[in-house]
């Protein structure tokens, strides 16, 4: 019966990405206010039905679906790795967007970026991951470190598209465009800023906390292989990153560093996160 | 019956007539005592706001004469002297204009808020008097579900369309969540005045006022529980306040560039919105440039409220489709005769006098029907009973077919010449839906607002 509906749900969830996705470019294109309320809408639907997803999946396999797996559906295949990017993704900005309703323009875009996701699970859905899976998943270290690496990667996008906002609202205001009555409104300054310091607060934590539950099931992994402590590249690239995004943190926190620098910098450690994840961690 | 309107608006008359006309709350039971008992007058509500003055009358058709010939006099002025002043509407123009005014589109700012609540008010007082039956009661509570309709479906109040207001709608650009955050004023002008209480309304709490004259913001400031703030101590204050509104008179800059520059560090990132309403500027134009701050003059203002003019003109388009709809929908409705109720005093007549029969019937037949059962006599009985039923049912499907089609109609004579014929009161006829929805009591939902108001 969980076979049955996993493939339709996921599916559902896929199209309720491009629904928001879709409806957020119409919006936009036509400032048209309800468009973008109907997008928020979308986004909450396909993430319910991901949550779904991932429910029965975990009641199935008896276990999260993260890290490096697949499996085959009717349509394709789904890879754990990228379905479960865009179902925190859209978690969180399905959270974030009830938690200020004004900007909910940021999860109307992130819904795009969970779409793309959902898409590339599916083209490299496929592969075959069985030869090392059950071995290296089984340590009780790997869900935590996946889910909490996922989320930082889900709150560091938040960041990432509330610090694009916040720069296009910024241009507009110093441009005295004030957008016309009735159309699609961007988010205010100050809560733009808010998201963007809180989500990006909330991937450092999230993101430290991934790294040494990463730390410890190499160790058990190597411990158990009967091999060396091989410290990675991934390791070392996501650690400097951490660091690097510690004391971004405490230049905002203590020194003021603020505005449209913060903003680019926000964007450029998601770039670098990205590269960090996809780059590296696909290899 | 015919409905009108009668009076005057700022479009026709200057306020020195305006205010002759004007009825005030106290003298307004006699007004309607005077208006109501003028020949052909069967209901009437006054509708007097700073802007407009005017008569929603139900007549017979012949007594327009003798009301601008009531007002006139009660203006103090002669009926040729008035009567270039008034705005007459009959029958559906009538309802359109009502409508419109209770939608705002005939406010002299267009989509203003008060106006609805103002003929609201002006409803109920009448009401209470005794002046409003059953066809204003209708027509009222259409008036105000077509106000709110234009108003849920259209955007014609949602723009501001003062400068004061604009300044505080500009906050919620930078600023989320208004009341947070700590306002300062410079200067204690009208303008500063509006702003301020802009804020207030907006639910800020943490409001501060300088001035070069200290008293002239301890005067200000005393009503709108703001606090005041040494003149000399506003740069530095730059560090607390979140927004800055500057309406002052001085000849030079009150803020440099450098005193927001110094701010901005000890500010910790947190934006700073500043609104130059003064005229010359007073606040240097280079401040705008720097990160995190946010400067708006008089004409970006004035920019805004423009387009908002435009936003809500357009707006009232689709506001005044609706209206001609709404009126088409109300004429139509008012153009039909209620028979429902006659139609049902019918049926109870039929089923009264058949039972009566069945009774005289059943004691005719008492002697026949000695000795038999008690249970067939009962069964006897009913089957008299429904046959009386069946008949008087047939027997009256035809008039009752034929009173449908002249209520649609809207024949009032020759339905009450069949109901007389059918032997049913007439007075249970009545013009329109009338019934659950009349009363003032389904008004007072929103609450009454002060029958003086900008707009309206």
């Amino acid at each position: 019966v969980i076979s049955a509906l996993l493939g339709p749900l996921y599916l559902l969830a896929i199209l309720g990405y491009a629904s928001t996705t879709g409806l957020s470019v119409a919006g936009l294109a036509r400032q048209e206010p309800r468009y973008m309320r109907a997008a928020f809408l979308a986004i909450g639907l396909a993430a319910a039905a991901h949550s779904v997803v991932v429910v029965l999946h975990t009641t199935a396999a008896h276990r999260l679906p993260l890290g490096p797996a697949a499996d085959e559906l009717p349509f394709g295949g789904w890879d754990h790795g990228f379905a479960s990017l865009a179902w925190l993704l859209a978690t969180t900005s399905v959270i974030a967007g009830t938690r200020w309703p004004r900007a909910r323009l940021v999860s109307a875009v992130l819904g795009g970026v969970a779409l793309a996701l959902c898409l590339a699970g599916l083209l490299v859905g496929h592969r075959e991951m069985a030869a090392f899976l059950p071995d290296v998943l089984s340590s009780a270290w790997f869900p935590i470190h996946a889910l909490s690496s996922y989320a930082s990667f889900a709150t560091f996008a938040l960041s990432a598209a509330a610090a694009i906002l916040y720069l296009v609202q910024d241009r507009r205001l110093k441009q005295k465009r004030l957008g016309h009555p009735g159309a699609v409104a961007l988010p205010s300054i100050d809560v733009l800023d808010s998201i963007g310091r809180r989500s990006f607060l909330a991937g450092l934590v999230l993101l430290g906390l991934g790294i040494t539950t990463g730390t410890f099931w190499a160790a058990q992994v190597s411990r158990d292989a009967g091999s060396g402590g091989d410290i990675r590249p991934k390791v070392v690239i996501t650690l400097v990153l951490w660091i690097v995004y510690l004391v971004a943190w405490q230049a905002r926190s203590w020194l003021g560093f603020a505005g449209r620098r913060a903003a680019w910098a926000t964007i450029l450690a998601f770039v670098l996160l990205l590269g960090s994840f996809v780059g590296v961690a696909h290899a | 019956v015919r409905i009108r309107i009668l009076g005057t608006s700022h479009q026709q008359a200057p306020v020195g007539v305006r205010e002759r006309l004007a009825v005030p709350e106290d003298a307004l039971p006699s007004v309607l005592r005077s208006l109501r008992a003028l020949a052909g007058v069967r209901e009437i509500v006054v509708v007097s706001t700073c802007n407009r003055v005017e008569l929603v009358l139900v007549d017979d058709g012949a007594c327009a004469g003798l009301v601008e010939e009531a007002l006139a006099a009660r203006a103090g002025l002669r009926r040729e002297e008035l009567s270039p002043y008034l705005r007459r509407f009959d029958d559906d123009a009538a309802l359109r204009h009502l409508f419109r005014v209770c939608s705002s589109l005939d406010s002299m700012i267009l989509g203003e808020s008060q106006i609805n609540g103002q003929v609201k008010e002006s409803y109920r007082l009448a009401d209470e008097n005794g002046s409003v039956g059953p066809v204003l009661h209708r027509l009222f509570h259409k008036a105000f579900s077509v106000a709110k309709r234009v108003r849920t479906e259209t955007g014609v109040g949602s723009a501001t369309v003062s400068v004061a207001a604009a300044a505080v709608g500009m906050a919620g650009t930078v600023f989320e969540e208004l009341p947070r955050h700590t306002v300062m004023l410079l200067g204690a002008g009208e303008m500063a005045e509006l702003a301020l209480r802009g804020f207030r309304n907006k639910g800020c709490r943490d409001l501060y006022i300088a001035n070069r004259t200290m008293e002239r913001a301890a005067e200000l400031a005393a009503p709108l529980e703001a606090a005041v703030l040494p003149w000399q101590r506003r740069a530095e204050f730059l560090e607390t306040a979140d927004i800055v509104v500057c309406s002052t008179a001085a000849p030079e800059p009150v803020l440099t560039g450098e005193d927001v520059a110094r701010a901005r560090k000890r500010r910790r990132g947190r934006p700073l919105l500043l609104v130059d309403i003064s005229v010359p500027r007073n606040l240097d134009p280079g401040i705008g440039k720097l990160d995190g701050v946010y400067l708006f003059d008089i004409d970006d203002l004035g920019r805004v409220v423009e387009q908002n003019q435009e936003a809500r003109k357009k707006e009232a388009e689709a506001a005044e489709r609706i209206v001609a709809e709404e009126v088409a929908r109300f004429s139509r409705m008012l153009s039909q005769v209620q028979v429902a109720p006659l139609l049902r005093a019918l049926g109870q007549k039929a089923a009264r006098d058949g039972r009566k029969e069945v009774e005289r019937t059943m004691q005719g037949l008492d002697k026949a029907l000695t000795g038999l059962p008690e249970g067939a006599r009962t069964e006897l009985e009913r089957a008299l009973d429904r046959m009386s039923q069946s008949i008087a049912k047939r027997f009256l499907a035809d008039p009752m077919q034929r009173a449908r089609q002249l209520g649609e109609a809207g024949d009032l004579d020759r339905l009450s010449d069949l109901a007389a014929a059918l032997g049913i009161d007439t007075a249970l006829l009545s013009v329109g839906e009338m019934g659950e929805e009349g009363g003032a009591g389904a008004a007072a939902d929103s609450a009454p607002s002060s029958r003086t108001g900008s707009g309206s």
